[in-house]
């Protein structure tokens, strides 16, 4: 196989896996913005942040998927839309295990406001899966060689 | 490199964006709130107490009182204590009566759901007082005291 191919094949794939992590992050970014309140109740529910940050954090974050997700997809500022999407990741799944840890029965707050989606090894799993995703993503943006070109803007 | 201004710039953005949007939405939240003195102040009525897992099991013994169980309906189905009903914190509106129509008002009620931190029974116990039940008591992180202490439960019978 060629190196041409190798870099079509990687461009194919590094699409599609924009595609589905931005639609993941947006899927999940919208309930909580749509619920807020709630949001913020399942943010205190992991007892990670002080409470004078909680409201902040549960307005801020929704958003902060749903854009970098939306930069996912389009295409925008690719570099730090990954990065940020990687440092998401990991703090989710580090707040995820601490909880787990600590033995704590709470609503995940991944992609719902319902307190019926428990946390357990499964979320943290699924959280995983995700996040090597979009170390892979990190990889294509950062060796320009396979950098996949935007729908709209190449970077 | 190019991440070290768009990571800023995606912040700002997304800050001007949320606290712009909670501003013009129907139920905007305030920025700051003081979480844990409202869920502690909001949670016990003069009704409702905490109860040790040695009284709770004495109240069992004698058949004095009853166990509802708060968590999720999937969580009471793995296993529960022994007699416990279930009444999910979130859908306790919907069912109540339904679980609690054969309960007299002076009959003590003991609400658990599961962790040192978790407010599922606590919010059930008050939403049991307002309902004008007078004995409501709460065993908090239940679930994993009672099976610490070999107490008695109900597990999911294997089918065959």
């Amino acid at each position: 196989m060629t190196t041409s191919n190798i870099l079509k094949i990687h461009r194919i794939i590094s699409i599609i896996v924009r595609f589905v992590l931005g639609g993941i992050f947006i899927t999940a970014g919208i309930p909580k913005i749509l619920d807020t309140a709630s949001f913020a109740g399942a943010v205190f529910n992991y007892h990670l942040l002080p409470d004078i940050f909680i409201n902040i954090f549960a307005m801020t974050l929704p958003w902060l998927e749903v854009i970098v997700g939306s930069f996912l997809i389009i295409g925008i500022w690719m570099q730090g839309t990954v990065i940020l999407y990687n440092l998401l990741m990991i703090s989710f799944i580090a707040a995820v295990y601490v909880n787990i840890s600590r033995g704590l029965d709470i609503s995940c707050g991944c992609f719902s406001t319902d307190p019926v989606e428990i946390i357990n090894m499964g979320t943290i799993l699924r959280d995983v899966v995700i996040l090597s995703a979009s170390i892979y993503l990190l990889f294509v943006v950062f060796i320009k060689k396979i950098t996949s070109d935007t729908i709209f803007t190449k970077n | 490199m190019k991440a070290l201004w768009q990571i800023p710039i995606i912040l700002i953005i997304t800050i001007c964006i949320a606290f712009g949007y909670n501003q013009i939405r129907a139920n905007t939240i305030p920025l700051m709130c003081s979480w844990s003195e409202n869920i502690s102040g909001n949670t016990f009525s003069e009704y409702v107490s905490t109860i040790s897992v040695d009284e709770a099991a004495a109240l069992l013994n004698n058949n004095d009182a009853v166990f509802i169980d708060a968590r999720p309906e999937p969580f009471y189905n793995q296993g529960h204590i022994q007699g416990a009903l279930c009444l999910p914190w979130h859908q306790a509106e919907e069912k109540c009566f339904d679980v609690i129509e054969n309960i007299p008002p002076d009959k003590n009620i003991i609400t658990y759901c599961d962790g040192e931190s978790c407010v599922l029974s606590d919010k059930l116990a008050v939403f049991l007082c307002d309902l004008g039940f007078e004995q409501v008591h709460t065993l908090v992180n239940g679930w994993t005291i009672w099976n610490q202490n070999n107490l008695p439960i109900d597990l999911p019978k294997i089918s065959q």
